[in-house]
């Protein structure tokens, strides 16, 4: 059948986007389909409970006062140095009075979940903006210039289980 | 001139004015935002949870917008991030597959006291969840939620010929679904 030409005059100034006309039959028909399908209503089924939003400001203000950020603290070279030495003397003092000889250890076979907890109990005061030089693996940590070791499945295992603000990462555009 | 959404977020970012601001943030977006994640974790109280830490970091992180995209579209990106998030924790927690959960989802719709949908609507919802996540949320926000192309593009940052694409399979998977169920 021969297309009607179209009686659009261009000096009316009114404009379609680019691309508009193009697959409008499809688009038509898909959503007549679907209509005809599904009918005129557009509900998904579900609904809240009675009331569910009345007062939902005054909860959620309440929340978000009690919630304080949980930005856990990373550890910088400096201050694992420090928290280092500390548990080394820590540990050379009791292996000194409680260990055998033979089952003694070093610093650096000293968990990191034992450092977290140095710091996080305040022992040592910590920016939040700071960026850790030491990764951990398998529990214990290494150095950064060892980053190539890491294991990737570990890394997603630390992150996924330490990152509590995953929107610090988020970017705004 | 600064619009009302331009002064709401000045008012927000101010310690003095943040808490009846934030009540005004709730009062505007509680129901849209509330019925964007529902349709995506479909349970009411896991959508609670999640609204909840929606709101929550919204207000955290409030003074880190500066205005480059709209507010509007700022937040459902967060709603939909928490909202993502909360479904691959809830999948790894269960040990099952994304694809699985979803299918968990839909058959607890039906003893779920919040659901009064027909027998179509929860036929079109398994629909739904047959389909890839992207093609998901794309026909949620399209269909449910009558989203223009040019808002969901600044929420998905999808360009819109993309997402235009992106309904149009879904819409014709559905109609198959339909079809052959």
């Amino acid at each position: 059948m021969k297309k009607e030409k179209a009686s659009y005059n261009p000096k009316s100034g009114f404009k379609t986007p680019s691309g508009y006309f193009e697959g409008l039959e499809n688009k038509l028909l898909e959503k007549m389909k679907l209509s005809e399908t599904l009918g005129e209503k557009k509900s998904a089924g579900f609904k809240a409970p009675e009331g569910y939003f009345d007062g939902l400001e005054d909860e959620l203000l309440e929340k978000v006062n009690k919630d304080e950020p949980k930005v856990r603290k990373l550890v910088t070279k400096e201050v694992f140095l420090y928290a280092a030495s500390i548990a080394a003397m820590v540990i050379a003092f009791a292996s000194t009075f409680y260990l055998n000889p033979e089952t003694q250890t070093s610093w650096e076979n000293v968990e990191l979940s034992v450092m977290e907890s140095y710091i996080d109990n305040n022992n040592i005061d910590l920016s939040t903006g700071e960026i850790s030089n030491y990764i951990f693996q398998k529990g214990y940590i290494i150095d950064d210039t060892d980053l190539n070791k890491v294991d990737s499945e570990a890394m997603m295992n630390y992150l996924d289980e330490n990152l509590d603000e995953p929107l610090y990462m988020l970017d705004e555009n | 001139m600064k619009t009302s959404e331009d002064l709401l977020i000045k008012r927000l970012q101010e310690k003095k004015t943040s808490s009846e601001a934030f009540k005004e943030l709730v009062s505007l977006y509680k129901e849209r935002l509330y019925w964007h994640i529902r349709n995506m974790v479909k349970d009411h109280e896991d959508t609670h949870d999640v609204l909840q830490n929606t709101f929550i970091k919204i207000f955290k992180n409030i003074h880190n917008f500066k205005g480059e995209s709209k507010l509007f579209s700022w937040m459902y990106r967060i709603a939909t991030n928490e909202a993502i998030s909360f479904l691959n924790k809830r999948a790894k927690r269960n040990q099952i597959s994304s694809e699985d959960l979803q299918q968990q989802l839909i058959a607890n719709l039906e003893s779920d006291v919040y659901f009064e949908g027909d027998e179509i609507q929860l036929k079109l919802q398994k629909a739904i969840a047959s389909l890839p996540a992207k093609q998901q949320q794309v026909f949620n926000m399209k269909y449910f939620q009558e989203l223009k192309y040019r808002e969901i593009s600044e929420i998905l940052e999808t360009s819109e010929g993309a997402l235009k694409a992106s309904y149009h399979h879904a819409a014709k998977k559905i109609e198959e679904y339909l079809k052959s169920n």
